[in-house]
């Protein structure tokens, strides 16, 4: 009995022993690299730096050229926030709506998804006191009939707000008469705010402004 | 059995143990090693020595920045040089976050800047991802027969609360980033899991090393950044980069 004791005492010291050098080798060998390498002449060396500081200073134009020159709007859907911002200034900062998510299934044939897409885009018209002309989804949504493309019932007064700014592909920067549900991702893939924040970015955004979108 | 046969028996175990755990030991002591000399050897375009290595890693920076005006699709850049990650698009960061902490490798802190010029100067592309986050939190909603039964249906928007997460990135050379929630504990809390977090860095290894010993293969070290952001951001971030995005790594 002792020697079995003998024995396991043994084998554990032995393995906390190896453990114990394993997690040493682990600690210090991440720090130990190889950097032997050809070395150049100073004149070299000297030629080679200047090379690098152009090529640095070239591309660093390159970069500041693709800046934004006007003010541009970030829009985070996940935390439904917009950040108004010029050059490096945040002009504002506050609560929007977007996408809800929703997936609208009309039997097998038709289904929508309410999300607002995401990357790069420009305001490429602005309108006041704008009209709505729901579309197909809209009245599904509802339980109603679609109607004819012109149809009168297709277009409503009033419910975008004052102010609407055109993303492109039907998705409109425009305000709302559900106030309330402003900051919560409700719409259907367009952005909403509210009345104030609306009129700030229809008078600071020109056409052709830059919208991020993610 | 005789005393001298146990006697004889315990050296032969000890001899092979002490033998396994050296050649372990050794594996582990070079595996970084490797991986610089794989990561060096890929497209050594130009001879850097001499060169002081800030300006190598400046140029660096501004090579992987100048890769990202053909971009369409959204990108991160993380910079542990400022402690920010950013996302653009088109070579224009428009949003960027500050990082709560991070850890890196020391391998990577370590690298030669030829080296680090080779690995990092244009973003990274990531062949394994994993996330505890929905990517698109997609709720189905079928069509309402008439008026009556829309008016009666009701769809809640998507929760607003974000809990902690994680999203893990595995590059094509080893490099693992992990990006991880910020969570709200306590100093004792934060120190408990701390020293969890590190045991089971040491315990992994150890255990990837001991599969690689068992199936006859050379371990190989994985360099990896951890970075801890606000759970928003995290989840943001991650909604907001495409299935196989572009990342650009600075430190």
């Amino acid at each position: 009995m002792k020697k079995l004791k003998d024995i396991g005492l043994f084998y554990s010291l032995l393995f906390m022993a190896g453990l114990t050098l394993l997690l040493l080798a682990s600690a210090i060998s991440t720090s130990i690299v190889d950097i032997g390498d050809k070395r150049l002449s100073r004149s070299q060396s000297d030629s080679l730096t200047k090379v690098i500081q152009l090529e640095i200073s070239t591309i660093k134009k390159r970069l500041r050229n693709a800046q934004p020159v006007s003010a541009y709007l970030v829009i985070n859907s996940t935390a439904n926030e917009f950040y108004l911002n010029k050059d490096s200034t945040t002009l504002k900062r506050d609560k929007c709506s977007t996408g809800s998510y929703v997936m609208l299934k009309n039997g097998d044939l038709q289904q929508w998804i309410f999300k607002t897409p995401k990357g790069e885009f420009k305001i490429l018209n602005k309108r006041k006191n704008p009209v709505w002309k729901k579309p197909d989804w809209a009245f599904v949504e509802e339980g109603l009939p679609v109607p004819s493309p012109n149809h009168p019932s297709r277009f409503e007064y009033g419910v975008l707000g004052d102010y609407a700014l055109g993303l492109g592909d039907g998705y409109l920067i425009h305000g709302t008469i559900y106030q309330r549900f402003i900051g919560l991702p409700v719409t259907h893939g367009c952005i909403r705010l509210n009345d104030e924040n609306l009129e700030l970015i229809y008078k600071t955004m020109p056409v052709g402004a830059k919208v991020y979108l993610f | 059995m005789k005393t001298s046969q146990i006697f004889l028996a315990k050296v032969f175990a000890f001899t092979i143990s002490v033998g396994i755990f050296l050649s372990l030991f050794l594996q582990i002591l070079i595996a970084p090693s490797v991986v610089n000399r794989e990561w060096k050897a890929q497209e050594s375009d130009f001879n850097y020595n001499n060169v002081e290595s800030s300006l190598i890693k400046q140029l660096t920076n501004t090579r992987s920045l100048e890769k990202t005006l053909e971009n369409d699709s959204i990108y991160l850049v993380i910079s542990l040089i400022d402690s920010s990650v950013a996302i653009g698009v088109k070579g224009v960061s428009f949003y960027t976050t500050k990082i709560h902490s991070y850890d890196i490798d020391p391998l990577l802190t370590s690298l030669h800047a030829s080296v680090y010029l080779n690995q990092f100067q244009k973003p990274i592309s990531f062949t394994e991802i994993y996330s505890s986050i929905i990517k698109e939190p997609i709720k189905v909603k079928i069509a309402p027969k008439n008026a009556e039964e829309a008016a009666k249906m009701v769809t809640l928007p998507d929760s607003m609360i974000f809990e902690p997460a994680h999203i893990s990135y595995r590059a094509a050379n080893g490099l693992n980033i992990n990006l991880k929630g910020k969570v709200k504990h306590s100093l004792l809390v934060q120190l408990y899991s701390s020293l969890k977090q590190r045991l089971s860095v040491s315990t992994s290894m150890t255990q990837e090393m001991l599969k690689a010993s068992a199936s006859l293969e050379p371990y190989q070290h994985q360099p990896k950044i951890d970075i801890i952001l606000d759970n928003v951001d995290l989840t943001s971030i991650y909604r907001a980069l495409s299935c196989t995005p572009k990342i650009v790594v600075q430190f």
